[in-house]
């Protein structure tokens, strides 16, 4: 049971939920996202143990390296007061802690003894490519509704977020 | 796969959302090049034509069968051309209530942006209706979700515009990522995307003990993720503040337009595939769908409880219908809990009535608040004086959501209750409480009758209706009486042209 | 060896090895970046005109650098008092770290890799992108203003300029059909170097690199006479010496990456296979280190509205349209041939 594969998963897997509940814990905005690069990488790392390398670069590329950047960038623009207000009285805070573990503990029940039909299968084999071929051919509706999709998010973000210039009366 | 075989396919059947599609493109081209001065308006009616040619195409295709393609990506069987029908028709509407709102709070800077995304928003919704992959269904509900985030929060110098936009993308990603999750876990069950082979893998796979306990895990994370798009209980607290904060006419196209397209997507989730998982070992047990529709039961029920009794306590419109809105999604639960033999009868016309009947009440709605600057319920005062028409207008659609005999809204209600008694075991508890909660509508939907009809007006100022408004209420009255007296119209429609929905699992 | 090493069984061995290899690697780069300093400084010292060091280690100043990392590691270590302390600590590891970790997927030779990954060309992207959260990280923990505004203009510049940088090599992936870097350089044998089939995207590529490594002209992330250096300037000791070495861990990556991309990695000119891949593949990486140095002697700095525009307005537009052009060409070309 404890191959090369269980240690690396165990390691991976116990970054990614160290990242995410120091996420959750820390009240320092900039300290929250370093902990999420962290989740982000790791995840990353756990998409390398599944043979999926082409989806872990793109995880590493898209979220650690952009949106996370992005994030910092938010961060860093806004006023500095960058600490979470302490949340609700510890009742409550008793409350949601027994409520994630119920959840946990539901789900637990779930997977611990699963298990799955093991499927033959090639993804390890150029996985590029097969991702390539289904995303341009079984999958090209959605894929081409992605972009309608991204269209849509980027015209928002620029209406929402572009400055107001009323005020200073029609220069164009 | 090679070109050829891709073209092989009768991408034909998408000229409705091609149409859709190409009317946005355009409408964000010319809105680039337009002179900053020149009036938007003619953008919305662009708009509204682009709509109206995309339901011809539509009906066009009405005899056609079922035809796929790649692999159900896109599918067009009868039971995504009635639901596209009811989200054409609702867009069209909404759009020219958008046409005729007042362009205020940094909003006409944005219009040419304002009418494509109810666009793109409609188109998304439109791809929910007709696919049958999770992959689709997901971008789609996506694209109709994201749409309506910019939507909501278009009105950029409005506070509370501002707030009901931060809530509602607060939770709409919360549920975004509950239903994902569920999803992952049919996904991971199942190891494919579609949905037909999704309970083909299902049905023969018998199941042990596990894998059913989490099957029932993805069922209840994908309802409640997907209860915020039909604003039912568990996430149904952001329709307040949103409906009150957005702009009126996005606000109607929540109610009328998101709301289908969430029924229609549950509808196509769980029927297929939790509808042929049997729920327990053995192959002759119920479908789960059956099996657990105590739970949804009890959501449809806390739904109508919670939307009826804090509706009572509104005295801001938009807030009171927002818990309508609630109440009536709760109704649409129930059919959907029956799970009767005319089930999908019974939500395709409660949608359709709710469609005109909140459609014509959002317009006045944005009259009367345009007039009088607030949503308060104290403008309604004297409507009958200052109006007759806009009051008696607004008095029969009122009616109809409150399920007064002679209005659509009667035949609606009388439709989902006839059908909880049509089953074994019959709902007679649901039912109750579905006749219950209608009498206590009463309470709050006359509230505004007593206003508009016995207090004396704050001012005797009369309306001039745009007549963008003028044709929405036309048609909402026209519709709502018409299937109120004469509700085979619809019937005869839906049984002619889609054979009961038979193959929506094929 | 190394395929076989690659292909063998997880054991304690096999992991020491590793380790080993790994350590000689970094030993490896080290020794490049301690005499890729001297040659900046050498040539620098050449192209204005004086001599550079010339003191210490003989006639060509040797051991100047071995002398400035003594120095360093001899400094006070400082963290200013009001500095954010975890993260001012944590940065130049994030910074380093990604900077080490590419490496592993470059091959030097054809023997010679350490991990043949399939998407290695997208891993050599996505990972040296981490390091910007280094370098932002350090500028906010730093509470210096000087130090936060170079943080920012990392930020920005690194994302800007990481999608021409992306998009110039989709033109390479169209044309050897894969990402993984040995497939790449196969593909060059067989027809020819990309840098004659893809000059457009060499040149776009150069530049967006040049930005990447944050050298002159696109040095604003700490442009001294502006920025005194920029996300860095709290640093001392050690701690700053990690910052300097993965801007150089980098060079010589990017070098390498350039060599293997555009110039065939180890591949012989004609009638001259006899010399080793692994001398070729030194020759032309110290070809394009020369010209990342020469860069420096002969431009001057962006301005930074400048920078942005030239990235998103020049090279994103030249790129996709390289990107375009090649696919047309070649769909052309296999339709006649």
């Amino acid at each position: 049971m404890m191959s090369g594969e269980f240690i690396a998963f165990m390691g991976i897997a116990l970054v990614a939920v160290i990242g995410g509940v120091l996420l959750l814990n820390l009240s320092n905005v900039m300290h929250m996202m370093v902990a999420l690069v962290f989740t982000f990488v790791s995840i990353a790392g756990i998409y390398v143990l599944l043979s999926a390398e082409f989806v872990a670069a793109v995880q590493i590329l898209i979220y650690a390296g952009a949106i996370t950047i992005i994030m910092l960038f938010g961060i860093m623009l806004t006023r500095h007061e960058d600490t979470s207000e302490a949340p609700g009285s510890s009742w409550r805070k008793f409350a949601v802690f027994l409520g994630v573990l119920g959840f946990a503990a539901v789900l637990y029940f779930g997977i611990y003894n699963l298990d799955l039909p093991q499927m033959e299968n090639t993804l390890h084999e150029k996985n590029t490519m097969q991702i390539g071929e289904a995303l341009y051919s079984k999958f090209v509706i959605p894929f081409e509704l992605t972009s309608v999709l991204l269209l849509v998010a980027l015209i928002g973000s620029i209406m929402l977020a572009k400055k107001d210039d009323e005020k200073e009366g029609d220069k164009e | 796969m090679e070109l050829e075989q891709l073209l092989d396919f009768k991408w034909s059947i998408m000229t409705p959302e091609f149409i859709i599609l190409g009317v946005a493109t355009l409408l964000s081209i010319l809105d680039l090049f337009m002179p900053k001065s020149m009036d938007r308006k003619i953008l919305g009616w662009i708009g509204v034509a682009g709509i109206a040619a995309a339901t011809v195409s539509l009906a066009g295709f009405i005899d056609e069968p079922v035809t796929s393609i790649l692999f159900d990506t896109f599918r067009l069987d009868s039971f995504a051309k009635a639901f596209k029908f009811i989200l054409l028709i609702g867009s069209l509407f909404v759009l020219l209530l958008a046409i005729s709102f007042e362009k205020k709070d940094g909003l006409a800077e944005f219009a040419g942006e304002f009418y494509y995304l109810f666009l793109t928003a409609l188109l998304g919704a439109m791809f929910m209706a007709s696919s049958g992959d999770l992959i689709t269904l997901f971008i789609g509900l996506e694209l109709l979700t994201i749409s309506s985030w910019v939507l909501v929060g278009v009105t950029k110098r409005n506070k509370k515009s501002n707030e009901s936009a931060m809530k509602y993308v607060i939770n709409g990603g919360i549920s975004t990522a509950i239903t994902l999750f569920g999803l992952s876990y049919i996904y991971g069950l199942t190891g494919t995307t579609n949905i037909k082979d999704m309970s083909g893998t299902l049905m023969t796979m018998g199941g042990s003990q596990n894998q059913l306990y989490l099957l029932a895990i993805a069922f209840f994370m994908t309802l409640v993720g997907l209860s915020f798009k039909l604003a039912t209980a568990p996430f149904h607290m952001w329709a307040p503040d949103v409906y009150e904060g957005a702009p009126t006419p996005v606000t109607a196209f929540l109610s009328i337009v998101s709301k289908t397209a969430g029924f229609v997507i549950i509808v196509r989730i769980f029927v297929s595939i939790f509808g042929s998982v049997p729920a327990t070992g053995a192959q002759d047990a119920l479908p789960m769908l059956l099996h657990l529709q105590d739970y949804i039961g009890f959501l449809a029920g806390a739904t109508m409880i919670i939307g009826n009794v804090i509706a009572l306590r509104q005295r801001n419109i938009k807030r009171m219908f927002a818990y309508s809105s609630i109440a009536h999604a709760g109704y649409i639960l129930v059919a959907f809990t029956s799970m009767s033999y005319f089930t999908f009868d019974a939500i395709w016309f409660y949608l359709l009535a709710y469609l005109f009947m909140n459609v014509g009440a959002f317009a006045i709605i944005q009259l009367v608040g345009a007039k009088a600057g607030s949503d308060d319920i104290s403008a309604y005062a004297g409507l009958y004086r200052r109006a007759p028409i806009l009051a008696v207008t607004f008095a029969v659609l009122i009616l109809s959501l409150a399920g007064i005999p002679g209005t659509a809204g009667f035949i609606g209600k009388l439709n989902i209750f006839m059908g909880a008694f049509a089953t074994e075991p019959a709902h007679y508890v649901l039912a109750s409480i579905l006749i219950a909660t209608s009498v206590v509508s009463y309470f709050y939907y006359f509230g505004i009758m007593t206003q508009m009809f016995f207090r004396p007006a704050a001012d005797d100022s009369k309306f001039n209706i745009p007549v963008a408004l003028l044709v929405v209420l036309i048609g909402s009255v026209v519709g709502t009486i018409a299937l109120g007296i004469l509700p085979n119209i619809a019937f005869d429609f839906l049984h002619d042209n889609f054979m009961q929905f038979k193959d929506f699992l094929q | 060896m190394m395929e076989e090493l690659l292909h063998s069984s997880p054991g304690l061995v096999n992991f020491g090895i590793f380790f080993l290899l790994g350590t000689v690697l970094l030993l490896v780069v080290l020794g490049f970046v301690t005499y890729a300093i001297l040659a900046e400084r050498k040539v620098l010292g050449f192209m204005q005109n004086r001599m550079g060091p010339n003191q210490l280690g003989g006639k060509w100043g040797l051991l100047q650098t071995a002398a400035d990392v003594l120095k360093l590691l001899l400094k006070e270590d400082t963290i200013p008092k009001l500095a954010d302390k975890p993260l001012f600590i944590i940065a130049p590891v994030i910074a380093f770290a990604p900077s080490f970790m590419v490496l592993a997927t470059i091959p030097f030779t054809d023997k010679l890799q350490f991990a043949d990954i399939g998407v290695g060309l997208l891993y050599y992207i996505a990972i040296s992108g981490l390091t910007t959260i280094g370098a932002v990280t350090a500028g906010w923990a730093s509470n210096n203003k000087y130090a936060l505004l170079g943080g920012m203009r990392a930020a920005a510049q690194m994302i800007s300029y990481e999608i021409p940088l992306v998009m110039s090599v989709l033109g390479i992936i169209l044309l050897s059909g894969s990402l993984n870097l040995n497939d790449i350089v196969a593909a060059q044998a067989d027809t020819a170097w990309f840098i004659f089939l893809q000059p457009v995207a060499f040149f776009v590529f150069l530049i967006a690199a040049t930005a990447e490594l944050t050298r002159v002209p696109f040095d604003l992330v700490e442009a001294e006479s502006e920025l005194i250096a920029g996300f860095h300037v709290e640093y001392s000791g050690f701690r700053w010496a990690f910052f300097m070495l993965s801007e150089y861990v980098y060079l010589f990556a990017m070098s390498a990456l350039v060599t293997i991309l555009f110039f065939g990695g180890w591949l012989p000119l004609p009638f001259l296979g006899f010399i080793p891949g692994a001398i070729w593949f030194a020759l032309k990486f110290s070809m394009v280190v020369f010209i990342f140095i020469w860069f420096r002697a002969t431009f001057p700095r962006l301005r930074a509205d400048h920078l942005m525009e030239f990235g998103w307005k020049v090279l994103v537009p030249i790129a996709l349209a390289n990107i375009f052009l090649t696919a047309l060409g070649k769909e052309l070309f296999e339709y006649f041939f």
